[in-house]
């Protein structure tokens, strides 16, 4: 089955303090669906036709690869905001301090991480194929799946991502990226990869 | 108006700026100023990308450069090895931002006639013809995965023209040996504001506002000028996967036809 855009429900009101609608609706409809309209032209009569985003992300490389990851990194991407501000739950802030210490150095770490991507790429939190949690850069189009990890949050950092709202100023918009995660989203994932 | 300092450029005759290495006390890197104002390349380039991309990435490339190699002379001060090697990203990241912007302010200009003939022939020689070495320049840096630059450059060793991307700020000559003619930066800060996602637009533009005094005068000092900077077995050794692996540089250079993998 082709690739499709998912809902982004925030896709006309932008994201009020962090992204201009503007911003959003180039980044879900010229981005994302450039990504989406070139691998499924690459996957029509290829041996990944068929096959799961997880399967090809770990089977596959070269640009059916690359349009197929970012399709799943902006996808999660889009889950992991939202336009409605969540507390972090009890049950989620209580495995991020164990691991991290407290939830100001999982930020911190997280915001390091995501300042200092030497190019394009991503920054996720995720659940490594020990069980451990860790934020790591990804280059480009790679994510954790690609290593038989499991994603609990990410960002895109990308220059797409903040260029037109922030211009070069990156830091501002990380910093207000984690005003904005979908807290709700990030406990179904951790749920699903049964940290909590 | 215009911020950058033209001015100054029109009363002292514009000095390209020196990067490259040199002998003496080390100074602190500086911005170099633009031989233009930063409206001179509209409307291939707006002036608002032009004076965001001089003053705001270039001028942090520079200061991080400048940051990093402060924590090296503590480390090499106090010897600590582990502290100089984990400096190696970040000065190939901001010192590599650093040389490629530097070359690629000179590498565009409004007024940038044409290739001398003696670039021309070798356009010809190695390419077929300028259109061909414009759409397989274009092809590969539309093709960038991600953030980079497109090159054409010198092989001193086959005395050829050869074309080759470089991921992220990765510096062409220190990655491939190959002598840096021509750099079209496809990072996405060099033309979002104006071309959005369509970075084939940009490319195609840009080879109206190639500075072709400049690639042309970088081609004939790489040709003719001095031999021995670097010799075949310095090449050679660049070029080995032991060195790449060393300094773990994203620079595909395959392929004196500018083939890119």
């Amino acid at each position: 089955m082709a690739l499709t855009l998912p809902n982004v429900p925030y896709l006309n009101s932008g994201i009020p303090g962090l992204l201009t609608p503007h911003a959003v609706q180039i980044h879900v409809t010229k981005h994302h669906q450039g990504y989406i309209t070139a691998a499924n032209n690459l996957l029509k009569g290829s041996p990944f036709a068929g096959k799961s985003v997880e399967e090809i992300i770990k089977a596959a490389d070269g640009p059916i690869f690359n349009n197929v990851a970012q399709h799943f990194n902006h996808s999660f991407y889009w889950e992991c905001l939202t336009e409605q501000k969540k507390g972090i739950s009890e049950a989620v802030e209580s495995v991020l301090t164990k691991t991290f210490g407290s939830i100001k150095d999982f930020k911190d770490q997280f915001l390091q991480k995501a300042s200092t991507v030497f190019g394009s790429g991503w920054v996720y939190l995720s659940k490594d194929p020990s069980g451990g949690l860790v934020i790591k850069q990804y280059a480009n189009a790679l994510n954790p799946i690609k290593e038989g990890g499991i994603p609990l949050l990410t960002v895109d950092a990308w220059e797409h991502n903040w260029y037109i709202d922030y211009e070069n100023r990156k830091a501002e918009f990380f910093e207000r990226f984690f005003d904005h995660v979908n807290w709700s989203f990030v406990e179904l994932k951790f749920k699903a990869a049964g940290l909590i | 108006m215009m911020l950058c300092r033209r001015g100054l450029v029109s009363l002292f005759r514009y000095e390209r700026p020196r990067i490259l290495c040199s002998g003496g006390q080390r100074q602190k890197h500086t911005l170099p100023d633009l031989p233009y104002d930063y409206n001179a390349l509209e409307p291939v380039i707006s002036a608002e990308i032009m004076k965001l991309h001089h003053s705001k990435h270039h001028a942090a490339y520079v200061n991080n450069l400048n940051i990093a190699e402060e924590k090296l002379k503590e480390a090499q001060a106090k010897n600590c090895v582990s502290t100089i090697i984990s400096l190696g990203p970040a000065l190939k990241f901001n010192g590599g931002g650093h040389i490629n912007h530097t070359i690629f302010w000179q590498n565009l200009s409004p007024t940038g006639g044409k290739p001398t003939s003696e670039l021309e022939e070798a356009i010809k020689r190695d390419f077929g013809s300028l259109d061909n070495l414009k759409a397989q320049l274009s092809a590969i840096s539309v093709g960038i995965q991600g953030s980079g630059w497109g090159w054409l450059g010198y092989n001193k060793q086959t005395k050829k023209l050869q074309l080759a991307t470089c991921a992220n700020q990765d510096p062409l000559e220190a990655a491939t040996g190959l002598v840096p003619l021509f750099g079209i930066d496809v990072w996405e800060h060099a033309y979002y504001l104006q071309y959005k996602n369509v970075r084939p637009d940009y490319v195609k533009a840009i080879f109206d506002v190639v500075n072709w005094k400049d690639v042309s005068e970088r081609f004939a000092k790489a040709s003719h000028g001095n031999p021995f900077v670097v010799d075949a077995v310095e090449i050679v050794f660049i070029n080995s996967p032991a060195y790449r692996g060393l300094h773990d540089t994203n620079c595909n250079a395959d392929g004196a036809s500018g083939k890119c993998l």
